[in-house]
């Protein structure tokens, strides 16, 4: 069928009072049933254990292909073929999908991230050398907020390729650290009022218990090393208030922390003294 | 205008039967979006689930013999279930309000709760499931009052 043949169809279709009044019931019953199929389909997959941000896809893609449905079924009413338009559509689907291939694949990825659950809304994750915590997981892309509260917008396909790791994904985290004394210090006494210490930080955990040992004997310092156990949302102030309290502990005990010395020696280059000792002589034979 | 009149009539009966059909299709569907509580707010409808969880869990609550009742701890749970989806729901489609976002957290641990009994802790240590259980009272009660 020709082009002009279904231009002619159209008009034939417009013209007829029978033919625009069905379109136009089709049209408006049709909106109504398909909202109505949209509440019931949101209502079931609420209720289901389906992410919320894959119910707002399957809902949108729902809704295009009823909308599709019904523009096509509406126009086989008024009488125009549908064979030359699907044609059209296939082609036109075709030269679209390989012009938007990246996006599809950060579609398609996306529909992944939100199935599989590597992250939630809120964690604070590292994608490759990217940090932050997870504002929102869309369909194309994902949302995070770094540490110095920059927006960064991965694409799905990054993310999906790239290492994921998520640091909220267990509740408790451990936290290794190391503190230094000095050689006079008596070593089972720090090690000791390093316990207490930690085990006084309100932000670590009681199970696991915190582990306090010798780790090493420096150059210049006995290393005295603790693993400790906080909650993942708690990490910064695990960390800040164990220092303190170390610190604390080992000013009030009096263990002395060793740091760094540098020794500078002052050494008069002789050769210059002596040229000018005999510059000197020769001024006064002169 | 009889003239009008007489056109509307005469698209009217050749279409008639084709717009009944319509009609049919969105009556069964509006009546099963009724019955499903569809046109009801989410939060309404997490809300009723609530209550239902709460006072199911208020009476279980009052003795060891009511809490060892595995029937209507399956019963809590599942309106449970459903509160918390549509909580997190809600909670999806207006920013992460705090308060419902609390709420939901509060059901899911009171779901935790009752996830942790068993039949063998049932019929071996009915206080223990009693003090279970009123734990999830609390929980839900809480989570009401943090959407109040």
């Amino acid at each position: 069928m020709t082009e002009i043949e279904n231009i002619d169809l159209v008009v034939e279709a417009a013209s007829s009072p029978e033919k625009m009044a069905l379109l136009f019931a089709t049209i408006l019953f049709g909106i109504i049933a398909i909202k109505l199929v949209l509440l019931i389909a949101k209502r079931f997959l609420l209720l289901s254990a389906v992410d919320n941000a894959l119910i707002r896809f399957m809902l949108t893609s729902l809704s295009v292909i009823l909308g599709a449905a019904l523009i096509l079924y509406a126009m086989k009413l008024i009488g125009i073929p549908l064979t030359s338009m699907i044609a059209i559509l296939s082609a036109a689907g075709v030269a679209i999908g390989l012009a938007i291939q990246d996006s599809i694949a950060n579609v398609a990825n996306g529909l992944i991230l939100i199935g599989t659950h590597p992250f939630k809304v809120g964690d604070y994750v590292q994608i490759g050398t990217d940090e932050g915590t997870i504002d929102e997981i869309r369909l194309m892309n994902t949302v995070l907020t770094t540490v110095d509260n920059r927006r960064l917008i991965l694409p799905n396909k990054m993310v999906f390729t790239s290492r994921i790791m998520n640091y909220n994904a267990n509740p408790l985290r451990r936290m290794d650290f190391v503190f230094t004394i000095d050689y006079s210090s008596d070593l089972d006494q720090a090690i000791e009022i390093t316990r207490k210490a930690v085990a006084s930080s309100s932000y670590v955990a009681r199970e696991p218990k915190p582990r306090v040992e010798f780790y090493a004997a420096s150059a210049s310092s006995l290393d005295i090393s603790v693993w400790c156990w906080a909650s993942s949302a708690e990490y910064w102030n695990t960390y800040f208030s164990v220092q303190k309290a170390v610190y604390d502990a080992y000013k009030a005990a009096g263990v002395d922390i060793p740091f760094e010395q540098l020794m500078i020696s002052e050494r008069k280059p002789r050769t210059t003294r002596r040229r000018t000792a005999s510059r000197a002589e020769d001024g006064s034979n002169g | 205008m009889d003239r009008i009149i007489a056109w509307s009539i005469s698209i009217w009966q050749n279409i008639e039967e084709y717009v009944q059909g319509w009609l049919v299709v969105i009556a069964v569907l509006f009546a099963a979006a009724l019955l499903t509580g569809c046109f009801m707010n989410t939060l309404r409808l997490a809300v009723r689930h609530l209550v239902k969880a709460d006072a199911m869990l208020s009476y279980l609550a009052s003795s060891e013999k009511r809490a060892g009742k595995l029937h209507g701890l399956r019963k809590i749970k599942k309106h449970a279930l459903k509160a918390e989806r549509l909580l997190g729901a809600y909670a999806y489609d207006h920013a992460g309000l705090p308060a419902v976002k609390n709420a939901q957290s509060s059901v899911a641990a009171a779901i935790r709760a009752l996830s942790s009994l068993s039949e063998q802790t049932v019929s071996d240590n009915p206080q223990s499931v009693l003090k279970v259980v009123r734990n999830a009272h609390r929980l839900v009660s809480a989570a009401l009052k943090s959407i109040a």
